[in-house]
């Protein structure tokens, strides 16, 4: 094989680092406050003043967009945090011990994986009530069954291994060699893994927030700027190219990051 | 052997899926019948209500009258409606079938043609840019994109009328074109996903040495490509054309609500916001069978183009 430099990662990491540095500074310090109306300034194109122009409300989009941004992250983050501590935990045991259980949780598992997540949201943040948190446990149960599905063909590979065997024939317990000794040697696949369901996060969110059941007001939100902002269109492009520019750009470079990171091997 | 342990599997699927629905809209807080009849409904109102819609039953039975009625295309009466959930479904999923289908299509022939073109291209100068446009459309919502169609071809081109939804009966090609737009927002991203599978596997199996030996034996490039390499390289996106179908059919949920197009998604968030659970249950339980049925055939479709699969 002739070495390839992996673009994936290199652009994958500039990417969402940008995006990530940016958004970090959008906790601390907006141009703006993303929340001052101001009715002089309403509608306002891109200028020096405003980078990416001003909304209906005179409101900073530039600020907004940080805010709407920092939010969709941070639902994306506790959401992957969620999935992948229950789904390491599904698939460890599931790989490890195999037998009837593991065969019911992966039917289980294939079903849910089948299956679009977006709509399985849908309904379980109707069932749940729409709102913050709510968004972030249909979401995490939702991602629970593709890092299970990992983790476990992962463990059920390494169990066979001759470290795991000679760890088994001198004592070491189970729970230890499972969490100690075959999970740090997951992490390589697990990494792909969590950028992807990043990936799948920021959609999803996006979608149930633009359909109006995710994120609440006055909770700011990429998905619900972007169905607010349908209206003006015509009169203020600028604010639709914001939101749906910044929902793109945290998409992509989580896709790419998590191309690059399966290329590795 | 492995078409019959196919539909066993198929079955046990169904039924697990149907039972954990059932169960998750048994559980939910709040009494259904109560927000029926509202909060002035005295005890033996809601008492009668309970048995009339068979709640007072074990859930077992229950269970099985729903999905016994289901079978039979019983599908019980929408809260929200008043009316059988059947007699409403059947002027929406029509049109949610036809959005779905044609965007389905769109995905393929897009798809098809540019993957292939895609793997002749590598090496050339055009690679690298093309895989990074493909890249940026794969990363785009398709809720996004369907607003800039709506306003850029629909409110700026007057290419259809954004709200103003064509039904059938009226005007059959008008039906179809105002859901071309809509179909294609759908799709891009979609296509782009395609694009890139059918791309890295076509790739892929040109590296195996059977493609090496038909070369030897002197078979033209494309004779190679389009007799031997292509069928091997469909195999995985079959699968995922099947995902991808399903996926099609969530996404109209969404696009439906921007372009105004009354199927099964707008009567979905509306049943979910009128707490309507019979009809969401109902809703929810077609798209599953939708799902479930495609996946199924998928794995019969990639059985008969690669046998080698019936061996896993």
């Amino acid at each position: 094989m002739t070495k390839k430099r992996n673009y994936n990662l290199i652009f994958g990491i500039i990417l969402s680092s940008f995006v990530v540095i940016l958004l970090t500074v959008g906790v601390f310090w907006t141009p703006y406050n993303p929340d001052t109306m101001n009715a002089s300034q309403r509608l306002k194109a891109p200028s020096a003043e405003h980078i990416l122009g001003t909304d209906n409300f005179g409101r900073d989009i530039f600020s907004r967009v940080l805010k709407g941004g920092v939010s969709t992250l941070w639902i994306s983050v506790s959401t992957v945090l969620v999935g992948l501590i229950f789904g390491v935990i599904v698939g460890a045991f599931t790989g490890y011990y195999g037998g009837i259980l593991d065969e019911v949780v992966m039917r289980l598992n294939d079903v849910l994986n089948s299956f679009p997540s977006i709509l399985l949201s849908l309904v379980l943040v109707s069932l749940l009530g729409p709102g913050k948190k709510n968004v972030v446990i249909a979401l995490g149960l939702l991602f629970i069954p593709s890092f299970a599905r990992i983790t476990r063909s992962e463990f059920s590979r390494i169990k066979s291994l001759d470290y795991v065997k000679s760890a088994k024939l001198i004592g070491v317990p189970s729970l230890r060699i499972m969490f100690v000794h075959i999970l740090p040697n997951t992490i390589n696949t697990l990494l792909s893994t969590i950028a992807i369901g990043f990936n799948n996060a920021v959609l999803a969110e996006a979608s149930l927030s633009f359909l109006g059941i995710g994120v609440q007001p006055p909770d700011p939100s990429l998905g619900r700027m972007l169905a607010e902002s349908q209206t003006y269109l015509f009169s203020a492009p600028w604010y639709t190219l914001s939101a749906g520019g910044m929902i793109v750009l945290l998409i992509l470079g989580f896709g790419l990051l998590s191309d690059g990171l399966g290329d590795i091997e | 052997m492995y078409i019959i342990r196919k539909t066993v599997s198929l079955f046990l699927t169904l039924f697990l899926f149907s039972f954990a629905a059932f169960m998750a809209f048994q559980i939910i807080p709040g009494d259904s019948v109560v927000a029926m009849l509202g909060t002035e409904a005295t005890p033996e109102q809601i008492a009668q209500m309970r048995s009339e819609l068979g709640y007072d039953k074990p859930l077992l039975t229950r269970y099985w009258n729903w999905i016994t009625g289901f079978a039979k295309g019983d599908l019980g009466i929408s809260q929200g409606y008043k009316l059988p959930v059947a007699d409403i479904l059947r002027d929406k999923i029509p049109i949610t079938a036809a959005l779905s289908i044609l965007a389905f299509l769109m995905v393929v022939i897009i798809s098809f043609p540019l993957g292939i073109l895609y793997a002749k291209l590598l090496g050339s100068p055009l690679n690298p840019l093309l895989v990074a446009l493909n890249q940026i459309v794969m990363s785009i919502p398709p809720f996004f994109i369907g607003i800039i169609f709506t306003s850029v071809f629909g409110i700026g081109l007057r290419l259809f009328t954004p709200g103003n939804f064509v039904s059938y009966k009226d005007d059959p090609a008008g039906f179809w074109l105002y859901l071309v737009f809509p179909a294609l927002a759908i799709a891009l991203p979609r296509s782009a996903q395609t694009i890139k599978l059918l791309r890295s596997s076509i790739l892929t199996e040109t590296t195996k040495d059977y493609v090496r030996s038909g070369t030897s034996r002197g078979n033209t490039k494309n004779r190679l490509l389009y007799v031997h390499v292509l069928r091997n390289a469909l195999i995985p996106v079959i699968t995922f054309l099947a995902m991808t179908f399903s996926n099609i059919v969530a996404g109209s949920l969404i696009i439906e609500q921007i372009f105004v197009i009354p199927g099964i998604g707008r009567l979905l968030l509306l049943s979910i916001s009128n707490r309507d659970y019979p009809m969401v249950l109902t809703i929810v339980m077609i798209i599953a069978l939708v799902v479930i049925l495609m996946n199924y055939l998928a794995d019969i479709l990639c059985q008969i183009v690669d046998p080698r699969t019936r061996i896993r």
